[in-house]
This record gives structure tokens, C-alpha cells and sequence, in this order.
């Protein structure tokens, strides 16, 4: 099967680095799901990743993939040398502590039955038998992190606490085994503004005081622009897009990174409110669309799309796009304006 | 004819909650009017109390509801708060209907759509079956559901998220009501579909001439839709003004808050969010003073004793509720003071805040 292209691969300096990932679900009667067809993504250490696209477009399915949950059906996964999908279910088992998840909805992603302390410490009372004190000072350290006073909470359980302290304690369940990577998958959908703002600012903190490297993807440009350094824009189990998030607004080369774009309501009622929309209904991944996946939604649709795939090329600095008919955009544009080590 | 009357006038509604913890106070004194044809949006956080006030609107509260004399609401000079059971029933649906957050939830899943749609048409309007249909069809095609005949005889499952919803909106829209109350009915939904179904109940609103009540927490979705906004907080209203006036001129730091906790794609990358310290506070408890002074960061003595009532700013119709209104030299100076000190009257450490 056809990928999506290579080039904007950063060859052996990434983290992780995941190639021609292909994920593909039975659906009954012979019929598969395309979920996700054939993409490649790197990550470099320290950097934030953001996968956006509309639900179905296969984000989830690509992060919950990188941590073989479950395994892609091809492709490879590399994390820090070591391929993922060849490793034994007990080194898996090992390998996944320095890569964990934080999921959409904070409140059910947490046992309702178990205090706080203990949802925090599980990892590590699997992990290190020697759990006590050192594992209740690891505990303590984490949730004061996020900002929770550990005396106040470890003995109380998740119905006690809103939505968006519940996911303050899975930030603080997932930093606890003190992993390398964390795939955050919309972390803050299920939030109010406010309280998304407090944990889009939380998590850049952690990754700064834990060296994290994240994975953030979600489907509103305007969050994953936010947090992260390079963005990945899918759509029906394809890459359409990469580049650095300033760049990505300011010439979005690929028509459906535009209309997603203007889909972002603006808080500002003199900025009139787009008349360009989406037009339609993301098609069925069982029998996806020929050629460009994104054709039978797109305004610029040409013969040429039914028939041929694009593949990713770079139209610019760092900047890579999947289209036959992408935007103008100027040649040298200059970086992403934000560096790791900021 | 009172033909100048608003078509709803709500007037110091309160709706209290008998609970095991207390009487926790939902609404606490709201009050305001909306013109026929006119969208207002409500803002606010979870728990603000904006969805119970719409629901108070509606008369649909669960029976642990209190609602306290003096609390009034005239639709269409009718007080809803008399209507019998009956008169009720005939009242929701053909004068006002709402659609809510979950499309999934609020479709019943073992019926088709078809039958979910017709079904308040043949009991308000006494239509037949095949009446109905060809109206259900009609309205399927008004909301923008391709092949509507077979999605009429499909079940809420086998739709979208987007689908979904504008099958509800489908079903509100069904007996032409006055008015159309939208609790959020966009935070379920991805940012394009979002988009689709904001731009749809803004053409339909003025194809059909129907009020609007637009809730959400995020004042980017109301800033291109309402004509009014009124800002909720802990229960009560904090702000309200037409929708430019509120943006150029937020008085209320809440308002403020809220607007500059919103991520903006203009901005560079990694820029931090100015997020909103704390929670809002339990309204099983009373509350002394404004509600707000514990996350404000202009709290001074005044606003932890004293609790300030909305009033008429004088421009535009603008009302607000704050001793200290953002952009006012009071203001200023009361930044001042607590940056000096580094925590406000309230307690608000401003050197925390900053952090989180």
C-alpha cells in the first residue's frame, strides 16, 4: 500500500520515529476499516508533536498504535532504538512504563473505587517491590507537581474532584514511573475553557521539569498550536500536512489544514465569521475515496486527484505537504519560531 | 396588543436545590429580556448555572427544585411558571424547544430517527402519519441531512456526532417554535462540525425568525453568533452587553478571565495561557461578597464583604456587576495594590497565580 512519504523524516536524531503505520480493523462480511494507511511521523527528544484532524481521521488510533495497544497491523514503531513491535509482551510491558497516555475523558479513565495515592502509586507498586516510603514520597512529589496538595488528596477518590483535577491525577499517574514520552490524547476536549487553559499550561511545566518528550493530539487547531513544535494535520488515515505550528497558520499549503482553520470560532466579533466550511461527511474508511483521501470534500478537486495519491513534499523550509494542488506558500519561510530549548 | 413586549422577560429567577448537603443555589437572581427574533448567548463555566436557568425558562426542572416567590418568567406575556401539566405539554415544542449537548444521549436509541422526528408533529399538530413524514423529510432537508429518506429510516447509531445533532435540531425545529434554547450544542462535536451546525442554526434562525438562547463556555463560539451576551458566574449574571460593546469594553474581570484563558491561533506557539486560578466556589455554602474576589486578581476589602449588584454602566445597555470594572483608573490602582503586596484582599497569591 502507498504511504504518505518520507521526506520530512529527521532521520536517526528522533525519539521515536514511526514508519508506514498501518492500522486496520475487521468490520465483518470481509470488510476492513482503513483507520490509519500507511503514515510516517518522527518525534525528536523534547519535542511536542501535534496530530490534529477530525474525529475519525485516525489520531487516536496512531497513538494508541505507538504504544502497541494494540499492535499496528504494519509498520514500525521505534522508541530510542528499540523497535516496538518486535519486542516480547514482557519487554513491551517494560518499554511502556517510559511511554504512557493520558486520555479524553479525565473522569472515567479513573477507578472510581480507589483513593487517589493509590491510582498515583499502581506503577510503581507493580514496578518496584520496595514500595513504601520512598513510592508515598514519589507520590507526594508528583501530585504536588500538578498541582494538588498531596494531604489533601490522597485519601479522597475521583467522584470528589471535577473534571479537570481528575486530570490533573492522570498527568500525575502518568509522570510517576518518570517515563520518557507521554501521548496526551485530547487531553483537554472534555474541558472548559478555564480549566483547558490550566492544563495546556500545567503540561507545558511538566515537560520543561521532567524533560518530557509529548505527543499531543487533539482536534482543535487552535490548542495543538499552543504546545506544540511540530504539527502533524491527518485526515482519513492519512498525513496531509507537517510543519511548524506558526507556519502551518500563517500559509497552510494543504486546502483541508485552511478549513480546518476556519473553522476555529474566534473570539472577536469584528472578525466576520468564515463562510468556508466543510462541506459533508468524513467518507467511510471502510471504502475511502481513490487517489486523495481529502477529493471529495476539497474546493480545488481536479481530475488528477481521484487518480493519483499525492505524496508528502517539501514546498518550503520545513514544510511538507500531501497535495497535488497545494496553497502558495513563500519558499523561505523562516522557521517554526519556537525551538525545543526555549 | 402589548406588540413592543419582549418575547421573554425573565425577572430575578432563582431555583434553588433541596440537597442532602444543603440548599444549593443554582440560579441566584438572574434577570433579562430577549426581543422575537433575537440570539443572546450565556457564557460561563461548568456549574455556573446556565443550563438550570434555561431549564427554569423551560419550566423541565427535577422535583428537588425550589423556586422561590418573586422568581419570574413571562414568555410571550405568559407567565411559564403557571401552566398547568398539560397546558405544559403543548407549551414545549411549538413555543419553545432546546436541544442539548449530547446528541447521543438525548436521542432515544432503539426508535429511527423518522419516528423520533415525527412523533412531536402528529401530537402537537395532529398530523398524520404520512403528513408527518413528508414534514420530516422537508425538515431533514433544512438541516442538511444528505439522502434524508434513508437516514429517516435509520437509528440514531448509525449517524455522527454532527448527524445526530442536527437531527435534534431537526426535531426542535419540528412545530416551529417561538423560541430555541441551545445548551451547548457544540462541545461534543469536532471544531469543523462545530462550525457546520453554529452556521446552520444561524441561517435557520433567520430563515424561521426564532429567538435563540445560545449556551456555551467558550466565548469564541458566541462572538460571531449572538447579538447579546450575557456572562454567568456562580449562579448569578456578571456582565451582560450587546456582543461588540462586551468585547471591546469587558468591565468584568471574569469576563476578562475567561476571554484571555482562550488559546488564540494568532498567537505564537508555547505563549501561556493566562488560565483562571482556582474553582468556583460550592453554592451549598453562603457566599459573602462577590462571588468571583477569591480568583480575582483586583480583589480588594470591599469586594470580600460587600456583594456588588449588576448595574447599568450607562452605555449601550451595558450592565455590569463589579466595584472594580477592568480598564476603569479604580482598577488600576487595585492592581496595583495587590501586586505590591503580592496577594489580594481575597487572598489570591498573584505570585501563584502566575503559575497556575
Amino acid at each position: 500500500m502507498a504511504g504518505t512519504g518520507k521526506v520530512h523524516m529527521r532521520g536517526d536524531e528522533a525519539l521515536v520515529t514511526v514508519e508506514d503505520l498501518v492500522m486496520e480493523f475487521p468490520a465483518g462480511r470481509r470488510a476492513v476499516v482503513h483507520a490509519v494507511s500507511g503514515i510516517s511521523f518522527d518525534i525528536l527528544e523534547g519535542e511536542t508533536l501535534g496530530l490534529v484532524g477530525e474525529s475519525g481521521c485516525g489520531k487516536s488510533t496512531t497513538g494508541r498504535a505507538m504504544m502497541q495497544l494494540p499492535p499496528p497491523t504494519a509498520g514500525s514503531v521505534r522508541f530510542d532504538g528499540v523497535e516496538m513491535t518486535e519486542l516480547s509482551k514482557e519487554d513491551l510491558r517494560r518499554t511502556r512504563t517510559r511511554m504512557q497516555m493520558i486520555f479524553q475523558d479525565p473522569i472515567s479513565s479513573l477507578n472510581p473505587r480507589r483513593k487517589v495515592k493509590d491510582i498515583v502509586a499502581e506503577g510503581l507498586s507493580i514496578w518496584h517491590n520496595d514500595a513504601g516510603e520512598m513510592a508515598v514520597q514519589k507520590v507526594n512529589e508528583v501530585l504536588d507537581a500538578v498541582g494538588l496538595d498531596p494531604e489533601v488528596v490522597s485519601d479522597r477518590r475521583p467522584h470528589q474532584f471535577s473534571g479537570g483535577q481528575c486530570q490533573r491525577i492522570c498527568i500525575a499517574r502518568a509522570l510517576v514511573l518518570d517515563p520518557k514520552v507521554i501521548i496526551c490524547d485530547e487531553p483537554v476536549s472534555a474541558l472548559d475553557v478555564s480549566v483547558q487553559a490550566q492544563i495546556l499550561n500545567l503540561l507545558e511545566e511538566m515537560k520543561e521539569r521532567y524533560g518530557l518528550t509529548l505527543v499531543f493530539i487533539a482536534h482543535d487547531l487552535a490548542v495543538v498550536k499552543n504546545v506544540s513544535d511540530r504539527v502533524v494535520v491527518m485526515y482519513l488515515g492519512k498525513v496531509c500536512e507537517v510543519a511548524g505550528p506558526d507556519t502551518l497558520y500563517a500559509h497552510p499549503a494543504h486546502p483541508y489544514t485552511d478549513v480546518l482553520l476556519a473553522s476555529i470560532p474566534e473570539p472577536d466579533p469584528d472578525h466576520p465569521v468564515s463562510d468556508r466550511q466543510i462541506e459533508g461527511e468524513l467518507p467511510s474508511p471502510i471504502n475511502p475515496p481513490s487517489g486523495c483521501r481529502f477529493r471529495t470534500r476539497c474546493e480545488k478537486v481536479q481530475d488528477l486527484c481521484s487518480e493519483e495519491e499525492p505524496e508528502l513534499r517539501e514546498i518550503a523550509t520545513d514544510h511538507y505537504v500531501a497535495c497535488h494542488f497545494p496553497n502558495e506558500v513563500p519558499v523561505s519561510v523562516n522557521g517554526n519560531g519556537s525551538s525545543d530549548d526555549s | 396588543m402589548a406588540a413592543e413586549r419582549p418575547l421573554l422577560e425573565v425577572e430575578n429567577l432563582r431555583t434553588y436545590f433541596d440537597t442532602p448537603r444543603g440548599i444549593l443555589k443554582a440560579v441566584d437572581g438572574v434577570s433579562f429580556t430577549l426581543d422575537k427574533g433575537e440570539t443572546i448567548g450565556i457564557v460561563g463555566e461548568s456549574g455556573s448555572g446556565k443550563s438550570v436557568l434555561v431549564r427554569s425558562i423551560m419550566n423541565i426542572l427535577t422535583s428537588n427544585a425550589i423556586v422561590p416567590d418573586g422568581s419570574e418568567v413571562f414568555f410571550d406575556g405568559k407567565d411559564t411558571r403557571n401552566l398547568s401539566r398539560s397546558e405544559a405539554k403543548h407549551f414545549w415544542g411549538t413555543q419553545m424547544a432546546m436541544i442539548f449537548q449530547d446528541p447521543m444521549t438525548s436521542l432515544n436509541p432503539v426508535k429511527k430517527v423518522g419516528i423520533q422526528i415525527t412523533e412531536s408533529i402528529r401530537y402537537h399538530l395532529g398530523a398524520s402519519k404520512q403528513e408527518a413524514m413528508d414534514r420530516a423529510l422537508e425538515l431533514m432537508v433544512q438541516v442538511g441531512i444528505p439522502e434524508p429518506r434513508k437516514r429517516l429510516k435509520e437509528y440514531p447509531h448509525q449517524l455522527s456526532g454532527g448527524m445526530r445533532q442536527r437531527v435534534t435540531i431537526a426535531i426542535a425545529l419540528a412545530c416551529n417554535p417561538k423560541l430555541l434554547i441551545a445548551d451547548e450544542p457544540t462541545t461534543a462535536l469536532d471544531v469543523t462540525v462545530q462550525k457546520q451546525i453554529l452556521d446552520l442554526l444561524a441561517s435557520l434562525q433567520e430563515e424561521l425568525g426564532m429567538a435563540m438562547i445560545l449556551i456555551t463556555h467558550d466565548l469564541g463560539v458566541v462572538a460571531g453568533r449572538a447579538r447579546r451576551i450575557g456572562v454567568m458566574y456562580a449562579g448569578k449574571m456578571v456582565e451582560t452587553a450587546d456582543t461588540t460593546t462586551l468585547f471591546h469594553h469587558m468591565n468584568h474581570p471574569y469576563t476578562e478571565a475567561l476571554f484571555k484563558s482562550i488559546p488564540r491561533v494568532e498567537h505564537q506557539s508555547h505563549t501561556r495561557l493566562d488560565a483562571i486560578s482556582g474553582r468556583p466556589p460550592d453554592m451549598v455554602l453562603d457566599l459573602v461578597g462577590c462571588r468571583f474576589a477569591p480568583r480575582c486578581r483586583y480583589a480588594q476589602e470591599q469586594c470580600t464583604t460587600e456583594e456588588p449588584e449588576l448595574f447599568d454602566t450607562g452605555q449601550f445597555g451595558h450592565r455590569q456587576a463589579c466595584f472594580y470594572p477592568v480598564g476603569s483608573p479604580e482598577n488600576a490602582e487595585a492592581l496595583a495594590a495587590n501586586q505590591a503586596t503580592g496577594i489580594t484582599a481575597a487572598g489570591l497569591d498573584l505570585t501563584a497565580a502566575a503559575v497556575s
